[in-house]
């Protein structure tokens, strides 16, 4: 450090000069213009949405509701209680966690190509009351503005319609914004 | 709050009450083994040093009462170690005292303190009077004694009166009181071992956090054994590798026939093949090196994770002395209550049991114990009599042996008469005479753990064995484990307690039932037959096949479990035949029995309640997660179907009577619109409707639950309606199942194809206006319930 050139002879010395500088009245003015601006960012919500998708569409969770996704982990049927909603009881990490079938759930078509290699499970719910279940893949997370969520148009098929809290457009793909809380007691209706 | 692990969230009451449970047991295992051995100084010591932390913990929430309550208690011991005190068997009964009452701070709520502290602050006001007053002569009789004159500043002292310990004795000049010769010991002596330094290295964890904790240690075994199948992945790199390296040889070989015929060569080809090989070479050698390396590493992690498995499921168990800490004292109590002088000897008290085991333990030994010393141990004069020595034994001890943990309670007591055991099994008319004189002792001695077999007389009778045996009976059972009683008149009697080591570990049979895996506990199991086909024989409507002479009934598991019939019928039937020996044994037919397994068990998610016949879940070694089956449950079930007369075997199709309710429908279609109407019409009308979305989720339902009725479209993804039909139609299972089409399709052949592949009808989906859907529905099942 002894021998460091003289414009550094204190670090941040640069940022000081900045600091320092005389302001132009012009410049003056054109900052308390943009300050006057009412702010977008204070506006707007931002909230992470878990995409993934089932079959050739494309569905969000938030993220809040998401506690983890694991590699696929196939259910083990429930003698006397297994249906095509309550598919089993599936180890994601070395806990039995009860499985739901969302495509189930939300009246989906079943597509013909199963994705195998991408496919996901999906746990929501609290600790004691958590489900799994299966996403064809897992597209990563998302950050969006709550603004951007659009209620979800009356054509939405009935038995979905009450599980999608919105449709929300990210790159140029429509996605379905599921409830969180709302797509549990789904599954939980599985288990009466 | 149930998560809480660790001491943060707990407040300073808890911690008081964490800390006096060690002291408590201390202060009781020490007091006793003093009386019995009043002149070893050496255990006064431990004793001090509880009462002193007891009072420490006590001042810093506040709790005066017990302060001072531990602090007289201190000097008690005090005034034993410098001999100044011995301690009699009244002044110990006084020490228990106050150990009772730290106990009953252990039970309260925070809430509850400051009124149990006003409630209580007298007795043990008087309490500590008493400790402080020179001790009671051990043979005088309680009497109402005057009041007692106290030193020092005893608020309630005046009115420590009442047979408490007021006694002659207390008037007594403490000089005295030295000289008063050591009391003969009446009561019960105790050999309890000064628990060796290891107790005071055992910490609490909450239990959760242990199970949470081995199933964490068990999967990371899993994921270790799953880094074998990357060395092969790695293996096959390399082989790639010597592949290219081949390639490459040809490519030069190549290269020179064309520089020669070229003759343009200037050796820069040359040289720069010469570059990727030396390039190929180094990779050769770092993948040798990194396969060889990782296999090391996965094999070290895959012997530690075991090892991690190993010992977390080792911290299950706790030490058999920590859940029988309480039997000497209640063994002292009850036999100075009765006047009977009784040693209880244990042995094996550092046996390895678990803890969930060992809590439930606690009642049956009591009971065990309390009999004995009730009914099995005679007075000293009786014993005199019949030249027996003067104090009785009671010896509780515990081993393991060939992986069983066998608890036994002996008694050199009075025993049991069988022959007053098999005039009362002929009294209440449970077998006739002949068979009575034919039934053995052992068998005799089964009877006794029938709930209710011994009545108030049978108590003088028999000992009053009988009391409440069917509640050790029942515990035993719930662990899988056996119980039998052994005696001898006029010698004494001998229970033998075999129970699984730990309840976590479930050693079973491993194996599948309608294509699904299933642990069936080892200990539940009679005998696993292969029975070739043609041995297998209905008689009155029930296949039957002869086991040792007897003829055994087989139901199908899959049936009763409500899964899928195996597809292949094979030669050999395997039956697993369960029930104990009082039951009637039953052949369970499955699809193939594996082997035997350890198998982790835990309890089945809350939220699905009681699943019939389902006792828990395990996770199998490779991560698939399995049930283990209720074998009990499972006998109840054949037996009460039986008794309805329901044909039910391994040629029966349908599991009717295991289910009540409505009927079951299943809708299929891939249009949601219809699916709905279809659900809402039938569900109108009553019957239970499920509905899948095309054929093979539709199949899947079909062979997961149990319906009957089945509604589905023609034309539908992955398997069309006709698929499906002919599909289920293969099936024992679904060969009667009543099913319609309902499909768009309205031409004769379509309807001829849908009738063809065994539809009971075809309908359009116009039907849904006219009602004939649900004609043809009621025509088919009847009405919903």
């Amino acid at each position: 450090m002894t021998q460091s050139p003289n414009q550094h002879r204190e670090p941040g010395a640069a940022l000081l000069h900045l600091l320092d500088r005389a302001v132009t009245p012009e410049l003056l003015a054109e900052s308390t213009l943009d300050a006057a601006k009412p702010s977008e960012i204070r506006a707007t919500t931002l909230s992470g949405l878990v995409l993934f998708r089932m079959g050739m569409e494309t569905f969000a969770l938030p993220a809040k509701s998401l506690r983890r996704a694991t590699p696929y982990a196939a259910p083990t049927r429930i003698p006397h209680r297994s249906s095509s909603l309550l598919r089993g009881l599936c180890n994601i990490r070395g806990e039995l966690v009860l499985c739901a079938d969302l495509r189930t759930l939300l009246g989906l078509e079943r597509t013909e190509i199963e994705a195998t290699e991408t496919r996901r499970m999906l746990v929501i719910g609290p600790e004691s009351g958590s489900w799994a279940f299966e996403v064809d893949a897992l597209l990563g997370i998302e950050r969006i503005d709550e603004s951007g969520v659009l209620t979800p148009p009356i054509t939405v098929e009935h038995s979905r319609g009450a599980y999608v809290r919105g449709i929300v457009t990210i790159g140029n793909e429509n996605v379905s914004v599921l409830d969180g809380e709302r797509v549990l007691t789904g599954f939980k209706a599985a288990l009466a | 709050m149930s998560d809480s692990s660790g001491f943060a969230g707990i407040s300073l009451l808890e911690l008081f009450k964490l800390e006096a449970e060690s002291h408590c047991a201390a202060l009781t295992t020490g007091l006793l083994a003093l009386e019995k051995n009043p002149s070893d100084a050496s255990t006064v010591e431990p004793l001090m040093r509880a009462a002193h932390s007891i009072k420490g913990a006590a001042r810093i929430i506040g709790l005066d009462v017990i302060v001072s309550l531990a602090h007289t208690m201190e000097e008690c011991f005090l005034a034993a170690k410098s001999g100044k005190e011995p301690l009699t068997p009244p002044r110990v009964d006084q020490l228990l005292r106050g150990v009772d009452i730290l106990g009953e701070v252990r039970g309260l709520a925070e809430a509850d303190l400051p009124a149990w502290t006003a409630a209580q602050g007298n007795r043990i006001a008087q309490l500590v009077a008493e400790l402080k007053a020179p001790a009671p002569a051990a043979a005088a009789p309680p009497v109402s004694a005057a009041p007692v004159s106290v030193a020092g500043p005893a608020p309630a002292a005046g009115q420590a009166d009442a047979g408490i310990a007021g006694t002659a004795a207390a008037t007594v000049e403490k000089a005295g009181v030295a000289q008063v010769s050591p009391p003969p010991v009446v009561a019960a002596s105790v050999e309890a071992k000064a628990e060796p330094a290891r107790a005071a290295t055992n910490v609490r964890v909450a239990s959760d956090v242990l199970n949470r904790m081995l199933f964490l240690a068990g999967e990371s075994s899993v994921e270790a054994a799953r880094m074998r199948a990357l060395i092969a992945l790695s293996e096959t790199v390399r082989m790639r590798e010597r592949s290219l390296d081949a390639a490459i040889d040809v490519l030069r070989e190549q290269l020179r026939e064309s520089d020669r015929r070229t003759a343009g060569d200037d050796g820069r080809v040359e040289s720069s093949m010469q570059a990727v090989l030396t390039e190929t070479n180094r990779l050769q050698s770092a993948l040798a090196e990194h396969s060889l390396k990782f296999e090391e590493t996965s094999r070290r992690v895959e012997d530690l994770s075991d090892n991690l498995y190993r010992e977390v499921l080792r911290s299950r168990m706790r030490p058999f002395g920590e859940g029988i800490a309480g039997f000497p004292r209640m063994v002292r109590d009850i036999a100075r209550e009765l006047g009977k002088a009784v040693e209880l000897k244990v042995d094996g008290e550092h046996v390895e049991v678990d803890r969930d085991i060992l809590q439930k333990l606690d009642a049956p030994l009591t009971h065990m114990i309390r009999n004995a010393l009730d009914h099995g141990v005679e007075t000293a004069s009786e014993r005199a009599a019949t030249s027996k020595p003067p104090t009785a034994t009671i010896r509780l001890s515990a081993r393991h042996q060939s992986g069983m943990l066998v608890i036994e309670v002996q008694d050199d007591g009075r025993g049991i008469d069988a022959e007053s055991v098999r005039r009362k099994v002929v009294e209440r008319k449970m077998v006739d005479e002949a068979m009575a004189s034919k039934l053995t002792k052992p068998e005799l001695m089964e009877f006794l753990f029938l709930p209710g077999f011994s009545t108030k007389q049978a108590v003088t009778q028999l000992s009053g064995r009988g009391v409440g045996l069917d509640v050790v009976m029942s515990m035993v059972q719930e662990v899988s484990g056996t119980v039998t009683l052994e005696s001898e008149f006029g010698k004494g009697s001998r229970f033998v307690l075999k129970l699984p080591v730990t309840r976590s570990v479930l050693r079973a049979a491993l194996v599948r039932i309608g294509g699904q895996l299933f642990g069936v506990p080892l200990a539940r199991l009679h005998r696993v037959a292969l029975v070739p086909r043609t041995d297998v024989k209905p008689v009155q409507g029930r296949m039957q096949f002869e086991l040792d002479g007897e003829s055994v009934g087989i139901v199908s598991a899959s049936e009763l479990l409500g899964l899928d019939v195996p597809a292949a019928e094979r030669e050999n039937m395997s039956v697993l035949v369960i029930g104990g020996k009082r039951d009637e044994l039953c052949g369970l037919a499955v699809d193939e029995v594996f082997s035997e397994e350890d198998l982790v068990v835990r309890p089945l998610d809350p939220r699905l309640g009681t699943v019939a016949h389902i006792a828990s879940a395990a996770i199998r070694a490779d991560g698939v997660p399995l049930f283990v089956i209720d074998t009990d449950d499972l006998l109840r079930t054949v037996k009460q179907l039986l008794n309805d007369g329901s044909r039910l075997g391994v040629a029966v199709r349908r599991t009717g009577g295991v289910r009540s309710g409505p009927k079951r429908i299943l809708v299929v279609d891939d249009s949601i619109t219809v699916r709905e109407v279809e659900r809402q019409l039938l569900q109108r009308r009553g019957y239970h409707v499920e509905v899948a979305v095309d054929g093979k989720d539709g199949y899947n339902a079909l062979r997961a639950g149990v319906f009957d009725l089945l509604v589905t479209d023609v034309d539908m993804p992955r398997m069309t309606g006709i698929e499906l039909i002919r599909a289920l139609r293969r099936e024992t299972k679904f060969e009667n199942l009543p099913i319609i089409i309902v499909s768009y399709k309205d031409r004769e052949e379509d309807r001829m194809m849908g009738l063809e592949a065994g539809a009971s009808a075809y309908l359009t989906k116009s039907s849904f206006q006219d009602d004939s859907l649900l004609r043809m529905v009621e025509d088919l099942i009847g009405a919903p319930a």
